[in-house]
């Protein structure tokens, strides 16, 4: 990192005002963003690096509402690039075996007391990860397709291909856990004597 | 039974931030303070390019003669201020051929060194940019390219860095780009790493306008004197293959049936032919494909 960009920076009010304008309009729903793809203890260094990104590149974020999708756009790295990190680790422990594996919380560990819930959301796991990605943005962070295409950088025709595609693939894999849940007896409690 | 919608709705519901409290939102001025303060120490990848290769590696040969004229005439105003009493101090050295030298050393222009790690990820970053010429500047001369050729379906032992061009045209026709995820040595001494795979994920035959992949991919890589010296890819082609190419070969038969003796190598229709009449026809049928599959989705048809 520059040293001389950094200065740039600390000494410009005037990007800091900008930067000030934008966190507070922006924050909360940068962090939610965060918050629906990564586990609660990750979620705060992941907003700190969108905003840190904003900082730096504050001449180049849009103003008005495109300002929100310029932050998700560059969250959705964040948060990419803290998936593989997290798959990285994950494969590490695996391979190494003396290493104590812990389960790693999920972003969606509140809804575990919520059966139904808690399936659409094992559904959505087995989708195609940009699917799924819509999918998300369009429930969650309420976006258009228009919107969206935006934020992944990929045609508007393609986001509503992708959804339509999402919609009927999420159902389907819904009914299947629901069904297999349905069918599978209790396992036997108390083990075999 | 559940409906489709239904299924949308609890998907809605399953917002893991839906009932969140109220994060504690810091006070945007010591936000930016914090934000200061932690740069000091994070290291914004964004910023962070690998080193620039030389545009070509023909440069080389130019800076090391430079370099040596340099050597040269600083030995000899060297010799001359050690021969000379004075120190030579205020005299104009002026060398055999008659040339007045620099009064002052010239520097060798500073460069950094292309580490091998570089050179394999340059040469990816320009294949998947479909930028011939950089994509040229990182192979030798006589690198083995075999394997690039095979991943397209193309048997062509001895394929030469220019041959190679072919496979590229087809690349850019069909639309073609990857993003690398990783790229890691395959050494047993990791500190003069020479194998590298890579692992891309890639969009082909315009998969991402018709809403499908990205698709895996991985390159095999040597690297040897800062240059590739043999290069291999393989296609990850199992969803690929299903998702586009068997759908895309598929409506080449039911609607251009006249140009699929054209584009592919045979009734197998597993590869395609490199010619550039068949890249016309590529680059033309997978637009006009995507085209008619949005036509379809916006019709409702799936």
């Amino acid at each position: 990192v520059s040293e001389q960009a950094d200065t740039a920076l600390f000494v410009c009010s005037d990007e800091d005002a900008l930067f000030t304008d934008l966190y507070r309009r922006h924050h909360r729903r940068v962090r939610d963003f965060c918050r629906r793809r990564l586990s609660p203890d990750l979620v705060d260094d992941a907003v700190a690096e969108v905003f840190l990104t904003a900082w730096r590149r504050i001449a180049d974020v849009p103003t008005g509402d495109e300002a929100r999708l310029w932050l998700y756009g560059v969250a959705h790295r964040v948060v990419g690039h803290q998936w593989r990190t997290t798959a990285r680790r994950r494969r590490l422990h695996d391979r190494l075996r003396s290493v104590e594996s812990r389960p790693m919380a999920g972003a969606d560990d509140g809804l575990a007391d919520d059966d139904q819930l808690r399936l659409v959301v094992d559904a959505a796991a087995g989708l195609n990860p940009t699917d799924a990605e819509v999918l998300r943005l369009v429930a969650w962070e309420q976006l258009s397709a228009a919107q969206v295409a935006i934020v992944l950088g990929i045609a508007p025709n393609a986001v509503k291909q992708r959804l339509h595609r999402a919609k009927r693939n999420l159902a389907r894999e819904y009914r299947r856990l629901e069904s297999r849940q349905t069918s599978t007896p209790d396992a036997p409690k108390g083990g075999s004597r | 039974v559940i409906t489709d919608e239904d299924v949308m709705r609890l998907f809605e519901r399953a917002d893991p931030a839906r009932h969140d409290d109220v994060a504690p939102v810091m006070e945007a001025t010591g936000y930016l303070d914090a934000l200061q303060a932690r740069s000091t120490y994070v290291i914004d990848t964004e910023t962070i390019r690998p080193p620039n290769r030389p545009a070509s590696r023909r440069r080389w040969p130019i800076i090391a003669a430079a370099a040596a004229g340099v050597v040269i005439v600083a030995g000899v105003i060297t010799l001359a201020v050690r021969d000379d009493p004075d120190g030579g101090s205020n005299e104009i050295q002026v060398t055999d051929d008659g040339t007045t030298p620099p009064t002052t050393p010239e520097t060798t222009p500073a460069t950094t060194p292309a580490t091998p790690e570089s050179v394999a990820t340059g040469f990816l970053e320009a294949y998947g940019n479909h930028d011939q010429e950089q994509a040229a500047a990182y192979l030798a001369d006589d690198a083995d390219v075999d394997g690039l050729f095979a991943a397209v379906g193309t048997q062509l032992p001895g394929a030469t860095v220019q041959d190679l061009r072919r496979v590229e045209d087809w690349l850019a026709a069909v639309g073609y780009e990857h993003r690398i995820d990783a790229c890691e040595p395959r050494d047993a001494d990791p500190a003069a790493p020479r194998f590298f795979h890579c692992e891309v994920e890639y969009q082909s035959l315009r998969s991402a306008a018709l809403g499908l992949g990205p698709y895996p991919a991985s390159f095999d890589l040597t690297v040897s004197g800062g240059e590739v010296t043999e290069a291999s890819m393989t296609f990850g082609l199992e969803e690929f293959s299903v998702e586009v190419w068997e759908p895309f070969s598929q409506w080449v038969l039911t609607n251009h049936p006249e140009d699929a003796g054209v584009m592919y190598q045979d009734d197998s229709f597993s590869a395609a032919r490199l010619t550039p009449a068949s890249i016309r026809r590529w680059a033309e049928n997978t637009q006009d494909y995507v085209d008619a599959q949005a036509a379809a989705t916006s019709r409702g048809e799936t």
